[in-house]
């Protein structure tokens, strides 16, 4: 089965939409060391963009998410749950 | 006054099979038009009923912003909506309520069951091995009453009921009651049910209680009380009521529809699905005790008239051994001929009728009457509506599966 790769482009390319379409928040906004928690989403609609990116990926993001605090951290940890699927 | 806080309806909103909006439901029901067609959705192919009573709300057109409904489930979405008509209705200004001694009372009688099946196909069919987050929010009893308190920044009592048919005037009596008894001043009272999901509709089918379609025409497939009735209809939709402590209401000029002079509540023991004389009559009596009225002041039910063998020779002998010989001067009629059984919202919608016809003097009729039944011999409103001079004292009949029966008295005037 082959691997599958996607690199951190394409993943800030996705957080970009769902932030943007689902959140409404604008893209200029998601810059690398935005802190998610000063984006203006509640943590149900946190839960609903871990959700999709879960969703895109078919990885499981675990329970406790708290070390994730920046638009990169999330990227990063996305990517490396990838990585640790394949 | 038997009663020293006195309470009133000061406003109504609803979704329903016959309309949206108090005119377009008025309009419909006195001119005896159906809400029933062939059911849209999927698996069509798959019912072996596929007639019902749906409710014309698509979400998008009633509210601002996706998120807005995304978190609800469709019976959230429609009591919510009914809500915000009912409280504009009522001319109610949320802001300057006293939040704590304001209440919400929602019946329901299957509650997100969309959801849950959203659910379980997304888990079982699809092989997905997760779920929206919403999900444990959406499927839970209390989402609809929850969106409607948190929408109002309502912190006085937030309830739910579930009794199945009769859930929603069950709501509105309890709500009664707490106003009645001091707790409250206001409550936004009624009941929300959106039933029309595949294994749901499966389910009603799988207990046979349903209409059979009518060959001729779809939409006359209920008919309550007539020899040839073959069951009920199931539909769906949402309304609220908006109950004031009298004094509150006149305090700030509010029109009042009606004061609630009666309710009762009272199992039905016998079987869990078949109803008997002594347990509906027993919901009927009890209303009347409370209210202290006469028996013969009562001159209009809008019965739970199912459109079933059962139920509809049943309620016929309750109102007969209530009443004596003046059930046969009062007049009963089953709306849900027109709209369908909207199963936890139906005890409220059939209120909001009866409110309506105490305002225009007018009985709704029961419609698709079109063989007289030896054993339901009263005066059932055969499909056409009928004038009355002064339509003042009504009841509304909820009975349901697992036996609670409830009975609402109204008056119209609050003078006297």
């Amino acid at each position: 089965m082959s691997k599958e790769v996607v690199n951190k482009d394409e993943i800030k390319t996705f957080l970009t939409e769902i932030f943007t379409k689902e959140k409404n928040i604008p893209a200029e906004k998601l810059t690398a060391e935005q802190a998610l928690k000063d984006l203006d989403i509640d943590s149900f609609g946190f839960l609903e963009v871990i959700f999709s990116i879960e969703h895109q990926y078919n990885i499981s993001f675990p329970k406790n998410y708290e070390h994730i605090v920046t638009v990169q951290d999330l990227v990063n940890v996305t990517h490396d749950l990838i990585a640790a699927k394949n | 006054m038997k009663h020293q806080r006195r309470v009133v309806v000061t406003g109504f909103g609803l979704v329903s099979p016959l309309g949206n909006t108090i005119e377009d439901l008025s309009a419909n029901v006195f001119s005896g038009k159906s809400g029933i067609q062939q059911f849209v959705g999927p698996y069509l192919d798959k019912l072996s009923c596929k007639v019902a009573a749906q409710a014309d709300f698509d979400p998008t057109q009633y509210f601002e912003k996706k998120s807005d409904y995304s978190i609800l489930d469709r019976n959230g979405q429609m009591a919510l909506h009914a809500s915000k008509e009912a409280v504009k209705h009522a001319q109610l200004d949320t802001d300057r309520l006293n939040k704590l001694r304001t209440g919400v009372y929602v019946g329901t009688g299957m509650g997100g069951i969309h959801s849950v099946e959203d659910g379980y196909q997304t888990l079982f069919v699809e092989g997905e091995n997760r779920l929206k987050p919403y999900t444990v929010l959406m499927c839970m009893y209390n989402s609809a009453a929850a969106a409607i308190a948190t929408h109002f920044s309502i912190s006085g009592p937030n309830l739910t009921f579930s009794t199945a048919c009769s859930s929603s005037a069950v709501a509105i009596g309890q709500a009664m009651k707490d106003i009645r008894y001091g707790e409250i001043d206001v409550a936004l009272a009624g009941g929300t049910d959106a039933i029309l999901a595949y294994a749901s509709i499966k389910s009603w089918e799988a207990i046979r209680t349903l209409a059979e379609e009518d060959k001729e025409d779809i939409s006359k497939s209920c008919k309550p009380f007539s020899a040839n009735r073959t069951g009920l209809v199931i539909g769906e939709g949402a309304a609220t009521v908006i109950l004031e402590e009298l004094s509150h209401a006149q305090a700030r000029g509010a029109h009042i529809y009606a004061e609630i002079v009666g309710y009762g509540a009272a199992n039905d023991f016998k079987h869990i699905a078949v109803p008997s004389v002594e347990g509906q009559a027993a919901a009927m009596q009890k209303a009347l005790d409370d209210s202290g009225l006469n028996p013969q002041s009562i001159q209009y039910i809008n019965a739970h008239g199912t459109g079933t063998k059962f139920n509809d020779e049943t309620e016929t002998n309750a109102i007969k051994q209530i009443f004596g010989d003046h059930a046969y001067q009062l007049a009963v009629s089953s709306t849900k001929s027109m709209h369908g059984h909207l199963m936890g919202a139906a005890g409220v919608l059939e209120s909001i009728i009866t409110l309506l016809a105490m305002q225009r003097n007018e009985l709704p009729p029961t419609i698709n009457l079109q063989q007289a039944d030896p054993k339901c011999d009263l005066n059932y409103v055969p499909n056409q509506s009928q004038q009355v001079d002064d339509l003042e004292y009504a009841m509304s009949n909820s009975f349901a599966f697992g036996g609670t029966g409830a009975t609402l008295i109204f008056k119209k005037s609050v003078s006297g």
